[in-house]
């Protein structure tokens, strides 16, 4: 499958979703896209338009596991799990994060 | 994966899933806005804007599906197929341009794999080579004690062998009848490593003079000739006459040495056979492994070397030649026809290809408009590729479909032209390999293509300024490369055109050259006597003669003469000449020897330039006379008069120069006439079986044929009578590979022109369809029609002179190729560049008026309007 045109980015929303999903079990996509807005105060917006293709690209990744179930509200929608394929995913997402992180901040500091 | 491909068969519950999944997510923004207190109405449209564009979200999640993209794959092929239908008259075009293209490339490039690169059906084809002699102008095949000295003194070869081909005079259940073979040693199918598929192959006490004759068969033979009996071992069939035990049966693929070669006997030379100086024997030889071809004639030169010292008479001036089997066993000339037909196809077929991306970007301007308003709405450019490729593949994949069809007829028919000229035509058969390829290329060519038309797109990028107004853009860089691609079509026109213009005009001359002799009404056949029953030379000359004599006396026959080759289509009777009273440097002159009966001279209509014909006596055989042909008065005597001279060839005894005969063709009308000795038919020397009857009668062959039979079977009930035809027929059978080979080449020159004039055509007409609205502007302000017809047709002409410019300057470096390649092509003069040259000005004139022309009647109200 060819690769997204901005990995970083691309990689950033895959580490949330993965990071949601392994602290809360199982959610459908627009509490994803809740609680991500909510864990960063409202800070960033995760767009439909992104939040869907990577939800079933990463299902097709087999990072994720999706089934059709109700909602507390008697709604019926799609629920998706994390793989232990997605949580080995998960930690190295973080650990390159880190390193990006770490790496842009040094840059900063003594650039 | 599986998972995935699956979902391909599942696609619409994919699509309902994601539709569900984006419900539901509105759902629950609809929820939330009612929860902080908005109205249904506006909960809902108030989700609806902050979920954004649905249709693209779907799409996109699509895509991160595979199996969508094979569903759009699917998608796309099914409108490219309406696009292409929408178009028909595009479509077939280019789907036949295409086929055309490919296929005649693929059968050209069969036959060639067929006949000349596979290697030969033996084990390890590369270590088996053919060793001819060579002398100055001649390579001949071995004399039998030359054979003996080569196969003992090399240490080069494995093992050796020789062969000589022969036809055998065959009686099965019917008629007499004729069946090529050839006559072989044991070493012979040792080299070859052929293993028969029942009975054994020939012993040694069979190689020996007055052995019970044995035959090998060739398995299609039995099954056909013998009806496939199984006790064919135990029998003997009627071969020359003679009852002939079939000691083995070989596997129908071996071939050799020619692929009508359907049997085979012992080599047991006799009398003049046993000669150093009678060169019949073809020697094949299999090296030793790690052994090269330069090695084995370093080797063989050493021998032959010692052999011109110890014999000069027989051997002065002779070499060994070692070839490659396969290079010997290929016909050069056919190779070489082969790949001129090739080298044209070719270029044929770049010429269809630029055709086919014209037409492609022309329509690809035209639908610009298409184009844009999709990528205004979303589309990605990939996506558009995508469309791009999908229409030029299919295309492609229909002309392959088409090609294949083509190719496969154009196999049969270049076989059923070629027929018995093509060595190995029973081994053509198509090569999946090549399909394979021929499919990979024509993928890699769409792709290009696709891409090609795809590089135009790129500069609309920001095209939707054209859906705004601006209808038809004046795409100037697609009407470029349209330019360009025309201007090619018209260099391969010209150079096409002018090659097949030298090979036309060398045909020409061939088909009226003088052959020497009277070649109307003369009718001819080839017949054969047993050779069980004749066991030397002059008997088979005498009785030759004796039918001559009854046949002329036939009521319709004019004349009748038998002679032991058939003048212009055959040769190989040839040995040294030596004349009395010269030093030995004379020794070495070549010549080929032919025995005539009584009239043949006058039978033919070859004038005597002087002396005399032959007396009676001579004729009966009990004096020797000999009558030369000019050339080797020429070059043997000079200035000096030969009549009287004595000279010998084949025997010590010598022989008078009685008369000097004018020249003929005789070894093909392509030939220059080289030296020749007529000698009286019972002067005849060997044994060989096959004679030519010539006879000269105003009456239709079928009327006087039943009555020339039955005189030969009054002479010889066993004889074999064949290949009855007119004389102009032989001389057409000697050129009909010429004859073939132009007329390819003329059909390929007339496509070329015919395509170059419909890409100017179609480029023209493009551009005056996209400067229509200039021109009704120009012509609201006054232009003139004539005006506006020069305007057009000045893009025309000078497209026209550039490829005709182009074309001309490329024949200069290529016409020397086209001299090397194509045997047959006559002097590239200047007249001929000129007839080259009218005829595509006339073709692109007419094919830069119609566009021209409709420019020229432009109505501007109408136009403007329109616009």
């Amino acid at each position: 499958m060819a690769k997204h045109q901005n990995d970083r980015l691309q990689g950033t929303l895959d580490l949330l979703i993965l990071k949601v999903l392994a602290r809360s079990g199982s959610l459908h996509g627009y509490a994803i896209a809740q609680r991500i807005q909510q864990a960063t105060e409202g800070y960033l917006r995760i767009e439909e338009g992104s939040l869907y293709p990577a939800l079933h690209r990463m299902t097709n990744d087999k990072w994720l596991l999706a089934r059709w179930s109700t909602s507390d509200s008697k709604r019926k929608a799609r629920f998706y799990t994390i793989t232990a394929e997605g949580r080995r995913q998960l930690e190295e997402e973080e650990r390159n994060w880190a390193e990006l992180t770490a790496a842009v901040s040094k840059a900063l500091q003594f650039a | 994966m599986f998972e995935r491909l699956w979902n391909v068969f599942r696609h619409r519950r994919v699509e309902d899933e994601i539709r569900q999944e984006m419900e539901s997510h509105m759902a629950f923004l609809e929820e939330d806005e009612r929860a902080q207190g908005a109205d249904a109405q506006s909960a809902r449209r108030n989700a609806r804007l902050r979920f954004g564009n649905d249709s693209v979200y779907r799409e996109q999640t699509r895509e991160a599906n595979l199996t969508m993209w094979l569903d759009d794959l699917l998608r796309d092929g099914k409108f490219a197929c309406r696009q292409l239908l929408r178009n028909p008259g595009f479509a077939v075009a280019g789907v036949l341009v295409l086929g055309l293209g490919i296929g005649v490339n693929a059968a050209i490039f069969t036959v060639i794999e067929s006949v000349i690169l596979r290697p030969l059906a033996v084990p390890e084809p590369d270590r088996v080579v053919s060793v001819l002699e060579k002398t100055t102008g001649f390579e001949t095949p071995e004399s039998w004690p030359d054979l003996l000295d080569l196969q003992a003194g090399n240490r080069v070869f494995e093992s050796s062998g020789a062969f000589t081909k022969t036809g055998f005079i065959f009686r099965g259940t019917g008629e007499a009848r004729m069946i090529q073979g050839s006559s072989a040693t044991p070493g012979y199918f040792t080299t070859l490593r052929v293993r028969p598929i029942a009975g054994r192959l020939f012993d040694a006490a069979e190689t020996r003079e007055g052995a019970n004759p044995v035959a090998l068969i060739r398995e299609d033979f039995w099954r056909g000739a013998l009806d496939a009996d199984p006790e064919i071992l135990q029998k003997t069939i009627l071969l020359d006459g003679r009852a002939t035990q079939v000691v083995g049966i070989l596997p129908a693929q071996f071939r050799f040495p020619a692929s009508e070669s359907v049997i085979w006997t012992p080599i047991i030379p006799q009398g003049p056979a046993k000669n150093r100086g009678y060169h019949a024997f073809s020697m094949v030889g299999r090296l030793k492994p790690g052994v090269t071809l330069t090695q084995a004639q370093t080797d063989l030169e050493i021998i032959m070397q010692r052999l011109q010292r110890d014999y000069p008479d027989q051997n002065k001036g002779r070499d060994a030649k070692v070839l490659g089997f396969q290079d010997w066993s290929m016909d050069k000339q056919l190779r070489d026809r082969l790949v001129v037909l090739q080298i044209a196809s070719l270029a044929l077929f770049l010429m269809a290809c630029a055709n086919i991306s014209s037409l492609l970007v022309a329509r690809h301007s035209l639908r610009r408009h298409e184009f844009d308003i999709r990528m205004a709405l979303g589309s990605s450019r990939w996506r558009l590729a995508r469309q791009h490729l999908t229409e030029s593949l299919l295309l492609a994949g229909a002309g392959c479909l088409a090609a294949v069809g083509l190719a496969a007829a154009g196999v049969h028919f270049l076989v059923r032209l070629y027929g018995d000229e093509m060595p190995r035509a029973a081994e053509i058969s198509p090569d999946w390999r090549l399909v394979g390829a021929v499919i990979a290329i024509t993928l890699v060519g769409a792709i290009a293509m696709g891409l090609a038309t795809l590089l135009h797109s790129r500069h609309s990028a920001a095209g939707v300024a054209t859906i705004a107004g601006n209808r038809v853009s004046a795409d100037r860089s697609g009407v470029w490369t349209r330019k360009l691609l025309v201007v090619f079509q018209l260099t391969c026109a010209v150079v096409l055109l002018t090659a097949t213009a030298s090979v036309l005009k060398s045909f020409w001359q061939l088909l009226h050259v003088d052959v020497g002799f009277d070649r109307g009404r003369l009718l001819t056949m080839r017949v054969s006597v047993p050779p069980g029953k004749y066991h030397n030379g002059p008997e088979v000359g005498a009785t030759l003669a004796k039918m001559a004599a009854r046949v002329s006396g036939v009521p319709g026959v004019r004349e009748a003469a038998a002679i032991n080759m058939m003048p212009v289509s055959e040769w190989g009777f040839n040995g040294n000449v030596n004349v009395e009273g010269r030093p030995d440097d004379h020794r070495g002159f070549f010549a080929e020897y032919r025995w005539v009966t009584k009239d043949y001279l006058r039978a033919m209509g070859i004038p005597l330039v002087r002396g005399r014909q032959f007396l009676p006596e001579e004729m009966a055989g009990t004096q020797k006379a000999a009558i030369i042909n000019e050339t080797m008065a020429r070059d043997l005597w000079g200035g000096s008069d030969p009549i009287g001279a004595h000279i010998n060839m084949f025997s010590p005894e010598w022989i008078t120069v009685v008369g000097i005969a004018r020249d003929v063709r005789q070894s093909g009308v392509t030939e220059p006439a080289s030296a020749e000795v007529f000698m009286p038919a019972p002067n005849f020397v060997v044994p060989f079986p096959n004679w030519s009857l010539l006879v000269r009668s105003d009456l239709p062959a079928a009327s006087i044929m039943p009555a020339i039979r039955r005189e030969i079977a009054a002479e010889e009930r066993e004889a074999a009578v064949d290949r009855v035809m007119s004389m102009e027929d032989v001389i057409a059978g000697t050129v009909s590979a010429q004859r073939i080979v132009t007329g390819l080449l003329a059909c390929f020159a007339g496509l070329a022109v015919l395509l170059a004039s419909v890409g100017l055509y179609s480029v023209l007409t493009f551009t005056v369809a996209a400067r229509l609205p200039e021109l009704a502007i120009r012509a609201a302000l006054g232009s003139t029609p004539r005006a506006l017809l020069a305007l057009v047709g000045r893009e025309g002409v000078v497209l026209v002179a550039a490829g005709l410019a182009i074309g001309i300057a490329a024949m200069v470096p290529l016409e020397g190729v086209v001299k090397k390649y194509v045997l047959d092509a006559a002097e590239l003069s200047a007249a001929l560049y000129a007839a080259v040259f009218a005829v595509l000005l006339v073709v692109g004139v007419v094919a830069v008026i119609l566009p021209a022309l409709r420019a020229a009647r432009i109505d501007p109200i109408r136009t403007l309007r329109g616009e």
